[in-house]
């Protein structure tokens, strides 16, 4: 691999340190596919916000990574372009939509990668490929060049494989951006407690989860109990329901977002989408449609102020949440392609966290059966340092054994 | 809220959706779709009459600036006079 990199310089094809970059993130000059037939002739005419702060510190892009279409789905399997497969075992999903992205940091074929965040599509592919991955508060970094799947939900975020590169990038890619009126810069200098209380939500740790990823994240809750940190259970009561609100308000965001791929502005016809993002356009139309607006959308928001608050009345007591990133390991192409609503319920940990608009992480805490298990970590909204100085603890203490 | 989607209101839907589906996606749309709201349908049991919509989690407020041009590099227009060519 470091062939190939001092072959990529010296021939100057990357001009800086090499990352890749999820192909919804636009790089002037090259193919923006967002995994969709329609785009597949599509070329950025400008760069997004993010790729030109990564530029300016130094960086290149080697490359753009495979994704479900327009980042809709959990395994990479609903592509345009065909699945990436799980470099850790070719017979699975790397996770999605961000599975290009973490199937590349995780084979080491670049140290860095950019992902995007709906609903977990940073976080799942880091946990299935067993590398870190951070979804920041909504707003902390620009999505100006970001092709919009649900607006009020969207980040984009690093993968990479420690914690020092994942804070490097994103201080990088972080703060205001005049481009994106959502932006903002995060509080300075960063709150750091000296005693860091850490949460543990009992309504994470139920039926459906593998019991053996449930072990082995309470191992490594005990190993931070015996480092002096305090351990509290807490409870964060509607998290039952933020799978129901998820799958409401982003096909309504989905939608409406979709609707500028009418075959006039980008690339192909709207026959060419791919049945997922039919499906959710079909399902957003529907929810946002008279008659059904206040029974489905409007009552999905109202639950989204209960996530919200729960969030903030469990923040009151402790700092940091820690909970499993996904319920189960990485799993078999195919596996899940014919029932949407099982691939659906991969996401029950993380969609959560963006409707609540707080930031999370999610780095490696062992294997099982050679397959990797996520840690995530939920911090309140511009706390991402507080995130790192407890995955540092993980990795000098514990290790992610990479 | 248990109900299957007809085919007629499958149709209906994909023309306000713009979309043109084949008769084996209207059927497999309409199944998913009912499937999917039948399982979601969960939250509109709850009695939530007081709870506010939450559209946006951070609730930061919209930025905005003055109307006025900010790029100084749009060239002022060169204009040039012509004779008055008839009046009313």
């Amino acid at each position: 691999m470091d062939e190939l990199k001092a072959f990529l310089f010296k021939k100057k094809v990357v001009k800086g340190i090499p990352i890749a970059v999820k192909d919804n993130i636009l790089v002037k000059g090259l193919p923006c596919t967002a995994g969709s037939k329609i785009l597949e002739h599509y070329i950025a005419p400008y760069s997004a916000t993010v790729i030109k702060r990564l530029k300016k510190a130094g960086f290149g892009v080697l490359g753009k990574t495979n994704m479900d279409e327009f980042a809709m789905g959990s395994s990479t399997e609903n592509s345009a372009f065909g699945p990436t497969l799980n470099p850790l075992d070719q017979e699975r999903v790397p996770g999605g939509s961000s599975g290009g992205s973490a199937a590349a940091v995780a084979a080491g074929l670049v140290d860095f990668a950019l992902g995007s965040d709906t609903g977990g599509s940073i976080r799942q592919p880091a946990s299935f490929c067993g590398v870190l991955g951070l979804k920041p508060t909504y707003g902390a970094v620009s999505r100006y060049g970001l092709i919009a799947m649900a607006s009020s939900l969207d980040q984009i975020g690093p993968l990479a494989r420690t914690v020092s590169d994942i804070k490097m990038i994103f201080d990088i890619i972080k703060g205001r951006d005049k481009m994106d009126s959502t932006s903002i810069d995060l509080p300075l200098p960063p709150r750091i407690p000296e005693e860091i209380n850490i949460g543990i939500p009992r309504e994470y740790f139920k039926k459906g989860l593998n019991p053996e990823i449930e072990r082995l994240i309470k191992e490594k809750i005990k190993i931070l109990k015996k480092l002096g940190f305090k351990i509290k259970k807490i409870s964060l009561p509607n998290s039952k329901y933020a799978l129901a609100a998820y799958y409401l308000i982003m096909p309504a965001e989905v939608s409406s977002n979709m609707a500028r791929f009418d075959g006039i502005r980008y690339g192909e016809t709207r026959d060419q989408f791919g049945p997922e993002v039919k499906r959710r356009i079909m399902l957003g139309t529907y929810v946002l449609s008279h008659g059904y607006y206040d029974a489905y959308y409007k009552q999905a928001q109202k639950v989204r102020r209960l996530i919200k608050e729960d969030f903030d009345r469990a923040f009151r007591k402790v700092d940091l949440i820690i909970t499993p990133t996904t319920p189960t390991t990485a799993f078999r192409l195919g596996e899940k392609t014919d029932d949407p609503l099982t691939m659906y319920l991969s996401d029950i940990y993380t969609v959560p966290i963006n409707l609540a608009g707080v930031p999370a992480m999610s780095i490696p805490g062992g294997k099982i059966n050679g397959l990797p298990v996520g840690l995530q970590i939920i911090s309140r909204a511009y706390e991402e340092e507080l995130i790192f100085e407890l995955a540092n603890v993980f990795q000098r203490n514990i290790g992610f054994n990479l | 809220m248990s109900e299957i989607l007809s085919r007629s209101q499958v149709k209906h839907l994909a023309k306000l959706a713009n979309l043109k589906l084949t008769l084996e996606e209207e059927e497999a749309l309409g199944i998913d779709i009912s499937e999917i709201l039948n399982y979601f349908s969960q939250i509109s049991r709850l009695n939530l009459k007081k709870t506010e919509p939450l559209t946006q989690a951070t609730e930061i407020k919209n930025i905005m600036r003055q109307d006025k041009i900010r790029n100084k590099a749009i060239p002022t227009p060169k204009y040039f006079k012509a004779k008055i060519l008839w009046t009313n």
